[in-house]
């Protein structure tokens, strides 16, 4: 259970404080309202090149992170299909010096052609560190374009192509600041050993004479149902053949949401599920399998993702796994299958809650999807899905016209 | 009202005094150690048990890790099945983390559930049954597994580099090979259980724990015959020549470079001041590394430099991953700032801001539960004390321009440092 005190500037900036006087450090989550489906998809990869970017000096500090690391604090950030977000840890007395800078790179850039030139670079190294330099670690590159046909999810935060990333301009970068960047598309939390009063004035003194922008009106394309099972094949110099399938499931604020991730708990989640016992431990056909949910605010995908033993081909595989799921949709679910996997979900959320960060992200994540108090009711959502909730759930989201599947080939 | 002058940093203030909250240890009836920390709101906790079981103690490679991954795979009384069902039934996660020189088990669970949980894991750790089905399949996946690490040039390049530094007839030069898998049999898993692991361990319990789970877990563990035997207490001799090794991979995009050497072991009374060298290097986002490799060139996403601490020895290690082109300036740029280091003063300005950095991170590092169980296995496990903290501060506020010249000259000639690439050039 997260307490916390909520007020707006003028200017729009929503902001939330939780208190927590045992801790001798204060944590600040600035959470913009932009993620990579925000993008233009002749100009991917934009979002996360520009959290790079917010680190290159602003209109009136040259330099953000030397006079944090200077007071004490670190910080760091992250850039998902939804969000871009923003988080520092700094010592509680501190505080005001987060103030300063956050509200001055939320003021204005510096627009540096020199950081561009640099971070460019930066993130193209991080693109092959991350995507094109590991086994199979191109695979989310082809899955989401296979899955999606018309949202932008189909294209992944780092980007669909490095030259978008190459061909970014200053002009580009501009006024993607002006039109994501400003108080009122952005949520502050400010957590840990500090007063609501003493938020309160900072915030008024460093963020509100920050303009408000033009309010961003979010309409992107629906992905269109799918109707017919899609299939890749890819060929790499990978050590096993590895199978990916992935259905589209329902929307972070729909009841289904819930439903869908125990379904995939109940399929893959831990030694005791389903896929591990009967395919690894059994039959022997795959040596990892994992089950999860992308998460994402828009309809996302359910994700069953295996590595296959030597000499099993991905044909055996993929049957085998459509074995379990048939099983699993077809014969009667026990309640304490499903009592398992709550649990799993329940401790998960309290060990989560257990770091302030985490409780100021998940604070700030609620209140950008337009209610702050959601971060107190996703244990009892959790804990209210129904066994036949799940069966129907899972009849609905796991059938083959609804997946696509890409049969990563060793070459070897 | 006065405008704003966003051009001026606000006041600071520097913290005067840390408290790290530290555990108390109970000695069991059995001469085995019970420490235990509570501290933290969310109604969780973490029971830990760690044996001196690591490679280290090995008379034949792969046995510490497979005698510790098997601990969840079968029992006297349940099969492999019936152990995860359990700790999943209850949400409970069990952790088992086999090193070189100990072996860590760890259960987190609601606090509510320790009264099932704990028994459990004594069972699980002293009734262990090494079925020979599961192991076969524990064998494969580690084999098929260690493949797909093997194609990654960082994994490659760390083994690699750790190999140069110790040895092959090191305990900490030997890694996992699928030969050194399929060699390994039952029977070699329970004499290292027998020898390594029954009796000889201690407990760390933390997180929202009262006395009645402190005394379920003293009375749990407190009957076995413990014996704290040290076993296979060996001498290793360290190769003396410093190696270079480069391995060639032409579809490579980046090379994953590592420099480094064997410097010392934690209790060195050095070690608290190289880190500050260290982390002026590369230890933080505005480390000189950073900036130069990566915020000036662009050459890479990330490098580092840290120690690596093991119990009988600890060493640095400098590692990037960098665009394959660049892979001879960056070693270069790597030599360079070694010598700026070592021949001319940090300046003030930048001494303070890692000082100041230091504190705060350590501050932060000191809030949750589990972080105080950690902050006291990193000093108790390597022969040290809480008194290191004290030390480790007073040198973050002591250290002058002067020590930092002479600890670079001393530990970080450049001809000193092991070499090794992966990827090309």
């Amino acid at each position: 259970m997260i307490s916390y005190q909520n007020f707006k500037l003028s200017n729009g900036l929503n902001v939330y404080v939780i208190e927590n006087p045992d801790t001798p450090v204060a944590v600040v989550n600035i959470l913009y309202n932009v993620g990579s489906k925000d993008e233009q998809e002749d100009k991917t990869g934009f979002a996360h090149l520009f959290e790079h970017l917010m680190f290159g000096g602003s209109i009136n500090i040259p330099n953000y992170d030397e006079p944090l690391q200077k007071v004490g604090g670190e910080n760091n950030a992250f850039t998902s299909t939804d969000i871009t977000n923003y988080y520092l840890t700094i010592p509680a007395n501190n505080l005001e010096t987060a103030f300063w800078l956050e509200s001055d790179r939320m003021l204005s850039l510096s627009f540096d052609p020199r950081v561009l030139e640099v971070q460019r670079k930066v993130v193209i190294e991080e693109f092959k560190q991350r995507y094109l330099n590991q086994p199979y670690g191109d695979v989310w590159l082809k899955l989401r374009p296979l899955a999606y046909q018309k949202h932008p999810y189909k294209w992944a935060p780092i980007g669909k192509d490095i030259s978008h990333i190459e061909n970014a301009t200053l002009e580009d970068v501009r006024s993607f600041f002006f039109k994501f960047y400003r108080p009122n598309n952005a949520t502050m939390v400010v957590a840990g050993n500090v007063k609501t009063d003493e938020v309160k004035k900072l915030s008024e003194k460093w963020f509100d004479p920050i303009p408000a922008g033009e309010a961003y009106k979010r309409d992107l394309v629906k992905e269109p149902k799918q109707l017919a099972p899609r299939h890749l094949n890819l060929t790499a110099d990978v050590p096993l053949n590895a199978i990916y399938k992935v259905y589209h499931m329902p929307e972070k604020l729909s009841s289904g949401y819930y439903q869908a991730d125990l379904v995939g708990d109940m399929l893959g989640r831990g030694n005791s599920s389903r896929f591990y016992r009967q395919l690894i431990k059994e039959r022997k056909l795959f040596n990892k399998l994992n089950t999860y949910i992308t998460g994402s605010v828009d309809p996302g995908l359910l994700v069953i993702s295996g590595m296959l033993n030597n000499n099993v081909s991905l044909e055996t595989a993929d049957a085998a796994l459509q074995e379990v799921i048939d099983e699993f949709k077809s014969e009667a679910i026990e309640q304490s299958e499903l009592l398992k996997v709550k649990n799993q979900a329940e401790s998960t959320l309290q060990f989560s809650e257990m770091e302030l960060l985490n409780q100021a992200l998940n604070l700030a994540f609620a209140a950008n999807l337009g209610d702050a108090e959601l971060v107190n009711k996703e244990s009892q959502k959790i804990q209210s899905v129904t066994v036949e909730e799940v069966k129907s759930m899972a009849s609905k989201v796991l059938v083959p016209e609804n997946c696509s599947t890409i049969h990563y080939h060793s070459q070897n | 009202m006065a405008t704003l002058d966003r051009t001026k940093a606000p006041d600071f203030k520097l913290f005067k005094k840390f408290d790290i909250k530290e555990v108390n240890s109970l000695i069991l009836g059995n001469n085995v150690t019970l420490h235990y920390v509570n501290a933290g709101d969310q109604p969780v906790a973490r029971l830990e048990l760690i044996f001196r079981a690591g490679s280290w103690y090995e008379n034949k490679a792969g046995q510490a890790y497979f005698t510790g991954k098997m601990l969840k795979e079968g029992t006297d009384k349940s099969d492999s099945q019936a152990i995860s069902l359990f700790f999943d039934q209850y949400g409970a996660f069990l952790e088992i983390n086999p090193g070189l020189d100990q072996l860590s088990v760890i259960v987190y669970g609601l606090t509510k559930h320790f009264p099932v949980l704990v028994p459990f894991i004594r069972t699980l750790i002293f009734d262990s049954a090494f079925p020979e089905r599961e192991l076969d399949i524990l064998k494969n996946i580690t084999i098929q597994d260690l493949k797909v690490q093997n194609k990654k040039n960082n994994v490659l390049a760390s083994k690699l580099f750790r190999t140069t530094l110790f040895g092959k007839n090191h305990p900490y030069g030997i890694h996992l090979e699928e030969t050194l898998i399929n060699d390994i049999q039952s029977g070699d898993l329970r004499d290292f259980h027998q020898s390594n692991i029954v009796g000889n361990f201690q407990i760390i319990l933390s997180g929202k724990v009262s006395e009645a789970e402190i005394k379920l877990v003293a009375e749990t563990f407190g009957d076995l015959s413990a014996t704290n035997a040290i076993q296979n207490g060996r001498d290793y001799r360290l190769p003396i020549k410093t190696a270079s090794q480069t391995v060639k991979k032409s579809d490579s995009l980046q090379s994953s470079v590592r420099l480094g050497k064997v410097l010392f072991p934690k209790k060195d009374p050095d070690y608290p001041k190289f880190l500050i060298v260290l982390e002026i290097l590369g230890g933080y986002f505005g480390s000189r590394l950073m900036r130069n490799i990566r915020e000036e060139k662009g050459y890479t996403y990330g490098i580092h430099a840290s120690m690596v601490n093991l119990i009988k020895e600890g060493y640095l290690i400098i590692g990037t991953d960098v665009k394959k082109s660049f892979t001879k300036a960056t070693i270069e740029e790597i030599h360079k700032e070694i010598d700026i280091l070592q021949n001319t003063p940090v300046p003030a300005d930048e001494l303070e801001t890692v000082k100041n950095y230091m504190l705060g991170t350590f501050q932060s590092s000191i809030t949750t539960p589990f972080s105080l169980a950690e902050k006291f296995k990193t000093v108790h496990f390597y022969g040290l004390n809480y008194q290191f903290y004290q030390d480790y501060l007073a040198s973050i506020k002591n250290i002058n321009q002067q020590d930092i010249i002479e600890l670079s000259q001393k530990y970080l000639q450049i001809d000193s440092l092991a070499q090794v690439v992966v990827g090309g050039s």
